[in-house]
């Protein structure tokens, strides 16, 4: 019954979301437009002038940079994608604040974890979503003649990604009930991802930057693993308690 | 999986509430209530507003927890077996407790599949018959009036075929045929479901009635409204 239901709410969710695309779209179009405002910026900077040389992925592209190079703008997108991401985040319930459906969802015999497995994984298909469109115009913008070297960050956005998932619906799930829980949610939240775009930004930096030791990439990965490890278990533990009164 | 799949035993009382309290932060709402309604009874719960009606409805579905005292549903702790208590109770509150972006027939599947029914769709379906929404099933629930949404939401209480039903004033925005809709369903449940029914106007189900208490200063005090002795203490 438990996978049933996990699917019933999974479909739940999916159909919400499609029937008015407001958070992927928000998402969507936050990520970009901040990815070409960076980049406007990022072309002033290696020119002298605003706006510079105006040519995306001229002056400036990662590629150009050097070893090392590439962290500053593996830094841009992971920032990027947190803010991104707590949009999203910041809706998780927002379908269960109208007309009080939380209640409903609280009088079935459902196991609350379950509520939190479908609610992460929704969080984690809106993360993927947005970054589907995002990540090809970082590399567009940032890695000219190199963009390809971004499908190797694949298990970095993967694993970063769970963490931002799981950790974003826990303290979504905290602070539910709180009054200005738009405001506590990136208080008490980006403290706690502090780790994870540390780790997906040298990640990240090390893949683009040509010549990165594996060992790195591979040490950034395991923590990057273990940070999602210790959170979903977290989670498991204590989300029957985070849904009381 | 129904509420009716639970073994009954018609000795002990379906719903058993001791000393029950509840504060919210200095204000106690509820002090010391005791109930107890065998399997069938029909409780009419009366008081002003604010009195704990809502409160003590809440904490019988589980979805809050007392602050002191215990409370037994269909011989199962809300405490320690929720999740019994849960598949046992229908709840209709003062929200409909349905997605405004679904279609009445795909909210009712959710709660179909949520309480593990054989076939939700067929259920949904039987459901929306019954409260006489079949044609405007397609329909997002936040499409339909507040009477078609209260049918609605009395639909999704009655999905699983509870053995105890919690109404929260169960009539507010119905119109008559839609009141009537409910008399039918009430009519039916009388005597084989036990239902505690919070209201401010009893005149209409005051003929199911098998007791009536008025919630007052946090407490239940009996009213002398209906035959006494009919299962209830």
């Amino acid at each position: 019954m438990a996978g049933r239901q996990l699917l019933a709410l999974l479909r739940r969710d999916l159909l919400l979301e499609t029937r008015r695309l407001q958070t992927v779209l928000s998402m969507v179009i936050f990520a970009v437009v901040a990815m070409v405002v960076v980049r406007y910026g990022w072309s002033g900077a290696s020119t002298g002038s605003p706006g510079g040389s105006g040519s995306l992925g001229g002056p400036g592209a990662v590629g150009d940079a050097g070893p090392g190079g590439g962290t500053v703008p593996a830094a841009m997108l992971w920032v990027i994608f947190v803010f991104a991401a707590m949009l999203g985040l910041s809706r998780t319930f927002a379908h269960e604040r109208e007309d009080e459906c939380l209640d409903g969802l609280l009088l079935c015999p459902v196991d609350r974890v379950l509520v939190f497995c479908a609610k992460a994984i929704t969080n984690l298909a809106l993360l993927l979503v947005m970054q589907v469109v995002a990540i090809p115009v970082f590399g567009l913008f940032f890695l000219e003649g190199s963009a390809v070297r971004l499908l190797a960050c694949t298990p970095v956005v993967l694993l970063a990604d769970i963490g931002l998932a799981s950790v974003g619906t826990l303290v979504a799930t905290m602070v539910l009930h709180a009054r200005s829980r738009d405001l506590v949610l990136p208080v008490v939240l980006v403290p706690l991802l502090v780790p994870v775009v540390i780790a997906a930004t040298s990640a990240t930096a090390a893949i683009v930057d040509r010549g990165a030791p594996l060992a790195d990439v591979l040490g950034r990965l395991g923590f990057l693993a273990a940070y999602d490890v210790v959170f979903l278990v977290l989670a498991w533990g204590t989300y029957d308690l985070l849904m009381k009164d | 999986m129904t509420g009716r799949s639970v073994e009954r035993t018609p000795e002990r009382a379906w719903i058993a509430v001791e000393g029950l309290s509840r504060r919210f932060g200095r204000r106690e709402v509820l002090r010391g209530v005791a109930l107890e309604l065998p399997q069938g009874a029909f409780l009419l719960l009366l008081g002003a507003n604010g009195a704990g009606k809502t409160t003590l409805l809440r904490i019988l579905a589980t979805l809050l927890l007392p602050s002191s005292g215990r409370a037994e549903v269909a011989g199962h702790d809300i405490r320690t077996e929720p999740a019994a208590v849960r598949r046992a109770v229908g709840y209709v509150g003062h929200a409909a407790l349905l997605y405004r972006d679904l279609t009445a027939a795909e909210n009712l599947r959710f709660y179909a599949d949520m309480y593990g029914l054989p076939d939700p769709a067929a259920r949904a379906a039987e459901m929306l018959d019954r409260v006489e929404l079949r044609r405007r099933s397609h329909d997002a629930a936040g499409e339909l009036s507040r009477g078609m949404r209260q049918r609605l939401a009395i639909a999704r209480a009655l999905l699983h075929d509870p053995s105890v039903l919690l109404l929260d004033e169960p009539y507010g925005g119905l119109d008559d045929r839609a009141a009537g809709v409910l008399d039918g369903i009430l009519e039916e449940h009388a005597g084989r479901t036990t239902v505690v029914l919070v209201t401010h106007e009893p005149s209409r189900p005051m003929r199911w009635a098998t007791a009536v208490r008025e919630v007052r200063d946090g407490r239940l005090h009996p009213l002398d409204v209906c035959a006494p002795g009919t299962g209830s203490r």
